[in-house]
């Protein structure tokens, strides 16, 4: 079974041949996401690439399909709606952009369905493996890009909500310099018009507590905070390859987060960042940090390191300042 | 505004450094206009199919000869209007039309979708047996002849389809004439 379904897609893989959707040239054959909400894929326009993705639903319905004048209307309203809706998120996350986002583009629709083109990113996403292989001073460089494109974000009252290692792609710059690019803004929503119970997506190893008391539908807000939590998620990972620890009984973060157990923030995460990523994890959002203040407190971190930095300086020999973006923090500062 | 060639956040004008990294501003970084940053997103709910530029722009195309549609890798000006493609998607992945007579809702594109939003069959099977993809009136199918028939259609399926009534009309009248012939020669004996 397995080796029919190698060789039949490897056989569809020759058969392929690009298509137009719309102005875009499909150049390879489109696959299902891991939710099965979408399928995506790369094409062309213009010279330059693409990443497109169909959204299975809602379906538009073609004057050319019969259907009962009533529920014509209905699937139409429905798609309208969902179409008003998507514009306006993707409007204001474009408006988000500090350089490190991957935007919407386009959001169109193509005979039946609605398709949604972005930059394509020649990337891949993070994982933990490859993060151990970046060195501190730009393991800081990733938290602040990442906290200074989600406060423009929240400032813009988007929750990108599907904050995750899988969604930062991780992208070298100049020189072996890495820099992290976010995508994935499906799950994303204003702040005003926050899904509720089923219509809830995100993934539960970095769901903030009140997301989950939302999709039982019991009261809770939905802000720009359920981010800065999965953000402490990240960082922890960021900083030390693994999850904050909990007791065993529970699963997930925000479980143990909402019974009021002990989260164990790794030892091996400089004191500064500890005091940073528990701030980010707090049960209640009113008592959690905003994005802006994460992004304060990295900033907080540099000053008082560069100001430690000079002083060891001044008292060690005369020797000049190290330049602007040299090495001025270090793995070795925290031990 | 000025985009950090290292972390690549984008800087106001007035800073030296990046407010990020703490890169020094170089005069050949990029630049960037954020006051336009909204309008880089676009969207529409009018058919894309209908109105491709592309596909207006090949159908201009008097005689399209079959070189022009080879598709070469990165080049996007091989960019082909689906009716006009060898290939179209709709075609490529159908069974052939015997087969796919008895499962209409067989169309790549519908996979997976919510039942509930599904058409009903029938339209579809009659929609994905034109080759336009839609039912269109006669003015808008684009003026621009097809290209010769390709290799990888199901040729002989489509051809048997519409060379099969004359055929069938002309046998059937020799048919007729014979048994008719017949049946005098046997009222005769
Ligand atoms: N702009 C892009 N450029 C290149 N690859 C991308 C881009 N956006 C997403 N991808 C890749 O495409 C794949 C599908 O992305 P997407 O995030 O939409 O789906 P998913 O993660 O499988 O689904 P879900 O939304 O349920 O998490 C992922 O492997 C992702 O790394
Ligand atoms: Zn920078």
């Amino acid at each position: 079974m397995g080796e029919l379904s190698i060789s039949m897609s490897a056989e569809n893989k020759d058969k392929f041949t690009p298509y137009l959707i719309g102005d875009y040239l499909l150049t390879q054959p489109m696959t299902s996401n891991k939710s099965g909400f979408s399928k995506w894929g790369f094409c062309t326009r213009g010279g330059k690439e693409y990443f497109i993705k169909e959204f299975l639903n809602p379906v538009y319905p073609l004057e050319s399909i019969k259907l009962e004048p009533d529920v014509r209307h209905r699937k139409m309203d429905q798609c309208i709606e969902w179409f008003n809706q998507k514009k306006r998120i993707y409007f204001s996350i474009a408006a988000s952009q500090a350089g490190n986002l991957v935007p919407p583009l386009e959001l169109f629709r193509n005979e039946s369905h609605f398709y949604l083109v972005t930059d394509k990113v020649s990337e891949t996403p993070m994982d933990t493996h490859e993060l151990s292989s970046i060195d501190m001073d730009n393991k800081f460089i990733l938290m602040k890009v990442l906290a200074n494109s989600f406060t423009k974000l929240a400032d813009n009252h988007v929750v990108h909500a599907d904050l995750k290692l899988d969604n930062l792609m991780i992208k070298q710059t100049n020189g072996c310099f890495f820099t992290i690019k976010v995508i994935d803004f499906d799950a994303s929503y204003l702040e005003d018009s926050a899904p509720v119970g089923e219509e809830i997506q995100g993934d539960f190893v970095y769901l903030a507590p009140e997301t989950f008391l939302a999709m039982i539908e019991e009261p809770a807000v939905l802000s720009p905070k359920v981010d800065v939590f999965a953000m402490g998620i990240v960082f922890h990972q960021l900083l030390c390859g693994e999850l904050p620890g909990f007791d065993s009984e529970y699963d997930y973060v925000y479980e143990a987060v909402l019974n009021d157990a002990e989260i164990k923030i790794s030892e091996n995460i400089p004191e500064e960042f500890r005091t940073l990523i528990a701030e980010m994890l707090r049960k209640e959002p009113a008592d959690r940090y905003s994005m802006r203040q994460v992004l304060s407190a990295l900033n907080g971190i540099e000053a008082t390191k560069r100001a430690r930095q000079a002083a060891e300086a001044v008292h060690a020999s005369p020797a000049p300042r190290a330049e602007h973006g040299g090495r001025w923090i270090s793995t070795d500062d925290f031990d | 505004m000025w985009i950090c060639t290292k972390c690549e956040t984008f800087n106001e004008e007035t800073s030296l450094v990046c407010c990020v990294c703490g890169n020094r501003r170089e005069n050949t970084d990029a630049k960037c206009d954020t006051t336009v940053l909204e309008s880089n997103f676009k969207s529409s709910m009018e058919d894309a199919d209908q109105n491709s530029s592309k596909k207006q722009e090949y159908a201009r195309i008097k005689k399209p000869d079959r070189e022009t549609y080879k598709i070469k890798a990165g080049q996007d000006s091989a960019d082909i209007p689906k009716e006009l493609r060898p290939d179209t998607p709709v075609v490529q992945e159908k069974p052939p039309v015997e087969e796919k007579q008895n499962v209409p809702e067989q169309k790549p594109q519908v996979q997976n979708e919510d039942i509930s939003l599904m058409p009903e069959p029938q339209p579809f099977s009659d929609k994905y047996d034109n080759p336009f993809g839609h039912s269109k009136k006669p003015e808008e199918i684009p003026a621009a002849p097809l290209p010769a028939q390709p290799q990888n259609v199901p040729a002989a399926a489509s051809q048997n389809k519409t060379n099969l009534l004359p055929l069938l009309i002309v046998g059937g009248v020799a048919a007729a004439v014979l048994i008719a012939f017949l049946i005098i020669m046997l009222l005769d004996m």
